[in-house]
């Protein structure tokens, strides 16, 4: 399967099938990012109940915490 | 003769009336740094009739690059009230309150109550998450405005919309988010972050609509984005009223700060003896001691102690490190 993830298209391995288990495969920490799904940020207990497919934009977005 | 809010009044869907509206309404500013600056700054302009500007530190020579209402004069100065005396220079026919004082899940609904509306321009996310917690708790709304390297966010968190613990359920894990210290702040971005939180305040004060979604632009791409963001109804704070981090015990407020600095709370309420606490000290380092603060240097880390019992020790992301020289030195 292939998604945009930050906006660059990158291939997944067929044992990754939900956006919960995209995320953890993501290289780097990613504990504190917000996660958005074609355009819409999506709930953090909701990440596992989504299924990927072929297209799906997806864009990790770091909380800022500097004031 | 031209009014100080001329301009403002000459502005279609502002008018008189908007003008009139400011007036009436307060404002709380947590945080003094440079999206606290900004605000105030043009929030006392603007003529919101009551401004109270918290902050915990005192001006430095590193807040001069983005801090706009601070200057060299100023280092060793309590922020707050530096701001404030300004900004009363600025706008006499407001009221512009300054507090010393470090915010705390014990004291945070006193300081905001009362009040129409919080601007968060705080350093941290756990005092971003006390906000959030109060905020639903009293049904005062709360403006979120976070910088990070040349990017900003900012989010409107208003009854019925959807909450800082929507999109972040929990404080991340220590250092799993980046931090000021690790990638920097370009000094043009926090003015913007702070215009566009100060444009919404406007409107949720003066009862217009206002920006929903979590707004995040960075001012060297110039990429302006809005995210849409739903309400969770299962979501611990505005969902299910479970308000954590106001109820959470006081001796687990450690909290890692933006400038590889941690602070520790201390369990007493009290405020505590400087004088007597600098006597105590047995350290070989200089001890700077004032009305507001005793700062030393002990094992490469620089320790300043406040009078309301905070202490902040700088050098360290470790939290151990720090509750060890604590423990070491002030109980």
């Amino acid at each position: 399967m292939e998604i945009f993830l930050n906006g660059k298209g990158k291939k997944l391995n067929d044992d990754i099938k939900n956006l919960e288990q995209c995320v953890d495969a993501l290289p780097g920490n990613n504990e504190g990012v917000i996660v958005e799904l074609n355009g819409k940020i999506i709930k953090y207990g909701e990440r596992e109940s989504i299924l990927l497919k072929d297209g799906d934009k997806i864009e990790l977005i770091q909380f800022m915490g500097g004031g | 003769m031209i009014s100080r809010y001329d301009k403002h009044i000459k502005l279609k869907g502002f008018g008189e009336e908007g003008q009139n509206a400011l007036s009436g309404k307060s404002v709380v500013i947590i945080g003094c740094g440079a999206l606290g600056t900004n605000i105030s700054n043009l929030l006392a302009r603007a003529g919101v009739g009551k401004i109270l500007i918290v902050d915990r530190d005192i001006v430095e020579i590193g807040n001069l690059h983005r801090q706009v209402l601070f200057s060299e004069e100023d280092i060793g100065t309590p922020k707050s009230v530096t701001a404030a005396g300004k900004l009363k220079k600025t706008n006499s026919e407001i009221v512009i309150e300054p507090l010393v004082k470090d915010i705390k899940n014990t004291n945070i609904e006193g300081i905001i109550k009362g009040f129409d509306l919080i601007l968060d321009a705080t350093d941290n996310i756990s005092t971003r998450m006390l906000i959030n917690d109060v905020s639903l708790k009293t049904g005062i709304p709360w403006i979120y405005g976070g910088v990070l390297g040349t990017s900003g966010m900012i989010m409107n968190i208003v009854e019925d919309g959807p909450c800082l613990r929507c999109m972040m359920p929990e404080i991340p894990p220590v250092g799993s988010v980046p931090t000021c210290e690790s990638e920097g702040v370009l000094n043009t971005i926090p003015s913007v972050v702070a215009s566009i939180q100060s444009t919404e305040a406007l409107k949720i004060l003066m009862g217009r609509d206002h920006q929903k979604g979590l707004i995040r632009y960075d001012i060297w791409d110039n990429n302006f984005v809005i995210h849409k963001i739903d309400r969770d109804q299962e979501c611990e704070c505005c969902g299910k009223g479970n308000y954590k981090y106001l109820n959470m015990k006081r001796e687990e407020l450690v909290t890692v700060l933006c400038d590889d600095s941690i602070q520790i709370i201390s369990p007493a309420d009290a405020e505590i003896d400087l004088k007597k606490i600098a006597e105590n000290l047995k350290i070989e380092s200089e001890i700077l001691i004032n009305e507001y603060l005793i700062r030393f240097k002990t094992e490469g880390k620089e320790v300043t102690v406040y009078r309301d019992g905070r202490v902040i020790i700088k050098g360290t992301e470790d939290k151990g490190v720090a509750k060890s020289i604590y423990s070491r030195y002030l109980g």
